[in-house]
């Protein structure tokens, strides 16, 4: 029964925010161990091996970002989502390359949360089986992952082969943000790191072939200063 | 500033132009060439007439030399006149009455040509160098005039001491604290300074050291610089050439020197009382108004928050599904908004707590503006959001986080000034040389005559209630585009709204990023 429910460990010093989360994950079937620190949240992710993480960047003994290091010296899989204030874009880009899967920005509404722990959880659940979905697909969207085609509104889309690369990273990553750092090494490789510019140049590029008014994205969003985000189908 | 190219000879101060052994040694030569002459002369030249050829001697040597060579040309002049022409000759004495009187009349006239001409130098003298004082001190005022720190006040005033009398600076100032602070020379004296001595001349406003008959030991000269309300510091001095010290002349000099360095310090402290202090108040209006601003924007949506939670509580199973819901979403609402003047206020004091540090990327305009649009989807609907970015637009060079918040505040007005059924448009073209983009609406407009106050801090077209907000939007908007080299300001359109303008200036890309050819 409750060993069935999903473990949550919610590291957050705030108490008020931490009750609103643990109130909020409870009602929502997760099974949830609140810690206020880095370090005792270090031990109680070792001890519960739970399905989830949920940890604040600013706790009063160390950084969030050393927590989410100590988590992926033992485990990469493991979801790690990073509660953030708005201001902290550079926070949040260290976070997501140090191994954090997504972020959420405080103030944050109940169905921004838990539509990205959804996500998270989704993913490590695909890369546990080591096996990805033949075909993404999202309204009018629609791309065949295996044979390497895309279509928009039944009729196929002719890529350029980074565009295409870029597509396809962004689709194993749907649902979470992509940072261009991550979209450099996966799509240019390491040479072209210090490049922002080329992630720019392409998802315009992209957003000009697939959406129909790249100023109001339906499938590539932004979130400026950190990277791309696909809306999950 | 400092002229630091001028000849080394423009040192007026210096003690004597001949040294004495010159004027002696002139005056025996000049005397002597007169003899030779005279001697030519002889031949056809009675031996008064030679007399002559010595006064010349005489006031060639007061002319081109000094007194004491003058003087020392009509004595032996007059004694080589008797010895070499007044018979008997090749010997001093003087058998003829006549000659003793042309002798004595040779003498006579050379010594009163000599003072005379002596006299008329010296005044020329004087005239030089009251000429050059002027200048220098036309020179030293007009640097200190425009010398905007203590520091410049210092070096230019060391500079021109250095260069009118060859002396080292070092101005030691007081501070508000009492503590002294030194200005201008680093050199190796310096560290022999005794901030004791400093004090007890600041004190006693009295000169000491080198020269003066407090502590004549010590190396350096101390002045106190007295301003109109004290003093305010004191001038150190190193001198290479001590004599100087004994010139009245140069005491003088260095006590006007000291006066206008005094002056300049103080009117530069007072200069600096007055912009602090205008700043200070400047900062306490900012305050107030932010902490009314602040206690109306927050104590609002808290009310409504506080309000809506209290009577969920009490009436919990009074109340019908129906109002439940419909409180919790007010206090769901209020809590955004509330957000929303919280990062604005932070922004704002972000923005002005120092220089802005921009992290300048290439961006397309689309790019920043969907996720402000994204962002700000609760807010503007139901209106309906119009976009027209020509394909060619060029990229923009900005700080893509800051620029987001410009774009979110200019829409969030746009929806908060207008009705629901209003229409934004948000429009971007190349004019006139730079990146023009419009966020344009169509509805009530901006009161006539507040185009620009709308962009100062804390401003709001109606006072209080209606629209709620911090009025610090638009002055966020002005701070970021700014900080990109751009304007901003807002218009009424003929046909009705309001529109907000912002310009880029086109940034080429340069050698650092080319942008990758896309197919």
């Amino acid at each position: 029964m409750s060993a069935q429910r999903p473990t949550i460990i919610v590291i957050e010093d705030e108490s008020q925010l931490r009750q609103v989360l643990r109130l909020t994950l409870e009602a929502n079937g997760f099974r949830c161990i609140e810690t206020d620190s880095a370090r005792q949240g270090l031990v109680d992710a070792e001890t519960y091996r739970p399905d989830l993480l949920l940890v604040d960047l600013g706790l009063p003994d160390r950084d969030g970002i050393d927590v989410i290091r100590g988590v992926r010296r033992w485990s990469t899989t493991i979801p790690i989502i990073v509660l953030s204030a708005r201001s902290q874009e550079t926070d949040k880009i260290a976070a997501l390359d140090a191994g954090a899967d997504d972020y959420v920005t405080k103030p944050f509404t109940t169905g921004e949360l838990l539509a990205r722990l959804r996500v998270a959880m989704r993913h490590a659940a695909i890369q546990g089986r080591a096996e990805s979905k033949e075909v993404f697909s999202n309204g009018d969207l629609r791309v065949d992952l295996l044979r390497r085609r895309v279509f928009l509104r039944g009729e196929e889309v002719h890529l350029t082969p980074i565009e295409y690369r870029l597509l396809a990273v962004l689709i194993r990553n749907a649902g979470r943000v992509v940072t261009y750092n991550h979209l450099l090494r996966d799509v240019w490789g390491p040479s072209k790191m210090d490049q922002p510019n080329y992630v720019r140049t392409y998802i315009a590029a992209l957003r000009g072939k697939l959406e129909k008014d790249p100023a109001r994205p339906a499938y590539l969003h932004t979130e400026v200063g950190v990277g791309y985000r696909m809306v999950a189908g | 500033m400092h002229e630091r190219d001028r000849e080394p000879d423009a040192r007026w101060l210096s003690a004597e132009s001949v040294p004495a052994w010159r004027g002696y040694l002139g005056g025996v030569l000049i005397a002597g060439g007169c003899t030779a002459i005279a001697s030519v002369m002889s031949i056809w030249f009675a031996p008064t007439n030679l007399a002559m050829v010595y006064l010349l001697g005489v006031v060639l040597a007061a002319v081109r030399l000094d007194r004491r060579a003058s003087v020392v040309a009509a004595v032996f002049g007059t004694l080589a006149f008797d010895f070499f022409f007044i018979p008997p000759i090749f010997s001093f004495a003087i058998s003829d009455t006549e000659y003793l009187l042309t002798a004595f009349v040779l003498l006579t006239v050379g010594l009163v040509i000599s003072s005379l001409a002596a006299g008329l130098r010296y005044q020329a003298r004087v005239a030089t160098e009251r000429e050059q004082r002027t200048a220098f001190l036309y020179a030293l005022t007009k640097d200190l005039a425009v010398a905007t720190s203590l520091d410049d006040i210092a070096h230019s005033a060391c500079a021109h001491i250095a260069q009118a009398s060859g002396a080292q600076g070092l101005i030691l100032l007081k501070s508000p604290d009492g503590t002294l602070r030194s200005f201008g020379n680093a050199a190796a004296w310096v560290a022999s300074v005794d901030n004791s001595i400093a004090e007890w001349v600041i004190s006693q406003k009295a000169i000491a050291g080198s020269g003066t008959n407090t502590l004549p030991a010590v190396e350096e000269t101390y002045l106190p610089l007295n301003a109109t309300h004290g003093i305010v510091g004191v001038l150190i001095l190193h001198h290479e050439d001590r004599a100087l010290l004994l010139l009245e002349d140069h005491w003088h000099f260095l006590e006007i020197v000291a006066n206008q360095i005094a002056v300049a310090v103080e009117r530069e402290q007072l200069r600096r009382q007055a912009h602090e202090s205008a700043f200070a108040i400047q900062n306490e209006r900012l305050r107030s108004s932010l902490l009314s601003s602040i206690s109306h924007d927050l104590r609002t949506p808290l009310a409504v928050m506080g309000g809506g939670a209290s009577s969920l509580l009490q009436g919990e199973s009074a109340l019908p599904a129906g109002p439940q819901r419909q409180l919790v979403e007010t206090i769901d609402q209020e809590a955004r908004r509330m957000a929303r003047v919280i990062n604005n206020i932070l922004d704002m004091t972000r923005l002005e707590s120092g220089p802005l540090q921009l992290d300048r990327q290439w961006y397309p305009l689309e790019e920043i503006l969907g996720a402000a649009l994204t962002r700000l989807k609760d807010v503007l609907e139901p209106r309906s959001v119009c976009i027209d970015i020509p394909r060619d637009l060029p990229m923009l060079y900005v700080d893509g986080v800051l620029f987001e918040k410009v774009l979110m505040n200019l829409l969030e007005n746009a929806a908060k000034y207008t009705p629901p059924d209003a229409r934004i448009e948000v429009s971007a073209a190349v004019h006139r040389g730079e990146i023009q983009l419009k966020v344009a609406d169509d509805g009530p407009g901006i009161p006539k005559g507040s185009e620009k106050l709308i962009f100062e801090k804390f401003y709001r077209v109606r006072a209080e209630g209606s629209v709620a907000g911090t009025g610090l939007g638009l002055a966020i908007c002005t701070s970021v585009v700014e900080a990109h080299g751009g304007r901003i300001w807002a218009e009424n359109r003929p046909e009705g709204g309001a529109v907000f303008i912002v310009t880029l200036p086109i940034i080429a890309p340069n050698d650092d990023y080319t942008p990758p050819q896309v197919s």
